[in-house]
């Protein structure tokens, strides 16, 4: 099952800033809320253990998280996961803009391929999901950035 | 817009002109079905009557949908109406059920025949969404016979005094007004109908029925009036012509039920088709293995049977708007019959069919088509069982002097 989100917001920092939180693994992971343990490999690629509640499911999501840095406003992000007898692939990309000397506007687009049990829910019930965890993250991003 | 939804409006422009208002109340009415369908999820698999949905639908402004302007409605007519009641039932048959019997059933009951002091009291709020709405009409031993009802009412004073029961009555326990259907204890022929307060002294909830095979996330209760006191106010059109009140509230009803089955066979089409695509078995997708595609393709006529029945009913139902053309009750009453026969059992047929597609999976109410197999049961029995319709349409078809019952 594959869905496609997308939206823009808007980050109360420098251009600069910005691009250096959003290609650090360790900031970026910290706005993760159901991200369970990290493992930084190197400077762009950590793998991480998420827990998955969706209703009555409860499990862990093994994931491997690759960011890919296009200096100076565009950011790709992809993310291999499976667990749940079910895999997921994500690529997320990111094009930032400057929308004032203190604010920097960010434009994302997200492919997820979704296989196994966990697509069997239907593509409403993960769309709306996938995209309240999304709004999620970008909020708690908001207040961390500076 | 949800593609399948945005579908359906595009085929439908070539049988109606859309004005641009019409097309906002129909995105309204999906972004409020995008938020729904998360709430329904959760609280279907709890179990447990989705108190949210009246929230967002209220958050949403869409809970007037069919109700004159001037009672701070959205005017929407058949035709936009059917389409809601199609996307609504792609969430899910909780919450067209909610819906229906709070829109459909109760407050266009009172459009139709109350007084402007009850359209003030009851409709504006509940068009607002200040109250909740239900209908009730079924009892322990009147089911498709109307005329069987043992609650009885008699008149004191300036007041009627209800005694009796009520049985399956969506959203019962949760409204804050009910439309009750009584006899008269003098004169047994006449039956009348009562707008009800639910905060009244004699008013009971005897049971909240959560032992049903589906609907987990739409109130079903039975009522009980004990000495029941209304005031003569409260009658809801004329005394002794609450058949009249009941028999136009079931014509929508139906209506209703037929555009959320549509809904219903539209989204096992959906999650069929896609899991057709994605599941791999024996080195390919199974959508592949031709007895998967007869599932789908039987799914796909389904849909086909589905709606077009309920489309041209919405469609003369807008004819007899305009007109007030008598005759056109007949057909209007024909065709709400056939609708909702066809709807109701290409849904269950759907949804049986969209399990098997899924294999075990389908079989779990975590997957959408499981839970429209378990909903999609009772809609061939709730505002007319299949024989009741079958009986309407032969009625209509054979003419006068073939009346079955």
């Amino acid at each position: 099952m594959r869905i496609n989100l997308n939206g823009s917001f808007d980050l109360t920092t420098n251009l600069s800033n910005s691009f250096a939180f959003l290609t650090d693994p360790k900031k970026l992971s910290s706005c993760v809320a159901d991200l369970k343990e990290a493992n930084f490999l190197d400077t762009t690629t950590f793998e991480t253990i998420l827990t998955l509640r969706i209703g009555p499911v409860n499990g862990n999501f093994d994931a491997k998280c690759k960011i890919t840095p296009s200096p100076p406003d565009s950011i790709s992000i992809t993310i291999d996961g499976s667990g749940t007898a079910s895999s997921m692939r994500l690529l997320l990309s990111l094009k930032l803009s400057k929308k004032t000397e203190k604010v920097t506007s960010v434009t994302w687009n997200a492919d997820t391929e979704i296989n196994g049990l966990i697509s069997g829910l239907g593509e409403t019930i993960l769309r709306e999901l996938s995209n309240s965890k999304i709004q999620e993250i970008i909020s708690v991003m908001k207040t961390k950035v500076v | 817009m949800e593609k399948s939804f945005s579908d359906s409006i595009e085929l439908i422009k070539t049988i109606y002109d859309f004005s641009k208002e019409e097309l906002q109340i129909l995105e309204k009415i999906d972004a409020a079905s995008e938020e729904l369908a998360v709430s329904e999820f959760d609280h279907y698999l709890k179990r447990e009557v989705n108190e949210d949905a009246p929230k967002i639908a209220k958050k949403h402004g869409i809970l007037g949908l069919t109700i004159d302007k001037k009672y701070g409605g959205l005017g929407a007519n058949p035709m936009i109406s059917v389409l809601a009641g199609e996307r609504f039932g792609q969430v899910g048959l909780g919450f067209s059920t909610f819906f229906g019997a709070n829109l459909g059933l109760a407050q266009m009951a009172v459009q139709m025949w109350g007084s402007d002091d009850q359209k003030e009291r009851y409709l504006r709020r509940a068009t607002a969404g200040d109250i909740i709405m239900a209908f009730g009409l079924t009892e322990p031993e009147a089911g498709s016979d109307p005329m069987s009802l043992k609650t009885q009412y008699e008149k004191k004073g300036n007041n009627f005094v209800i005694n009796g029961s009520k049985y399956f009555i969506s959203n019962g326990s949760i409204a804050n007004a009910v439309i009750v259907f009584a006899r008269s204890k003098d004169t047994p022929t006449e039956m009348s109908a009562f707008l009800v307060d639910t905060d009244k002294n004699g008013f009971n909830v005897d049971m909240k029925l959560k032992e049903k095979i589906g609907l987990f996330t739409s109130d079903t209760a039975m009522l009980s009036f004990k000495d029941l006191e209304v005031p003569e106010e409260n009658v809801l059109g004329t005394l002794g012509g609450g058949m009249y009140v009941a028999y136009s509230s079931i014509l929508n009803g139906r209506l209703g039920v037929a555009s959320a089955c549509t809904g219903v066979v539209q989204d096992c089409l959906n999650q069929a088709v896609a899991r057709a695509r994605e599941r791999i078995q024996f080195g390919k997708e199974i959508g592949k293995h031709q007895l998967i595609q007869e599932h789908i393709a039987e799914i796909a006529q389904n849909f086909e049977k589905a709606r077009w029945p309920t489309y041209i009913t919405a469609l003369r139902a807008i004819e007899y708007n305009k007109t007030q053309d008598s005759e056109l009750i007949s057909e209007l009453n024909q065709r709400s019959a056939l609708a909702k026969k066809i709807a109701s059992r290409a849904a269950w047929e759907s949804a049986d069919r969209a399990v098997q597609v899924f294999g075990g999976f389908g079989y779990s109410l975590l997957s959408p088509v499981g839970r429209h197999y378990c909903d999609s049961r009772v809609t061939r029995i709730y505002e007319g069982t299949d024989e009741i319709m079958e009986l309407r349409i032969a009625q209509h078809v054979l003419g006068k002097g073939f009346r079955a019952y």
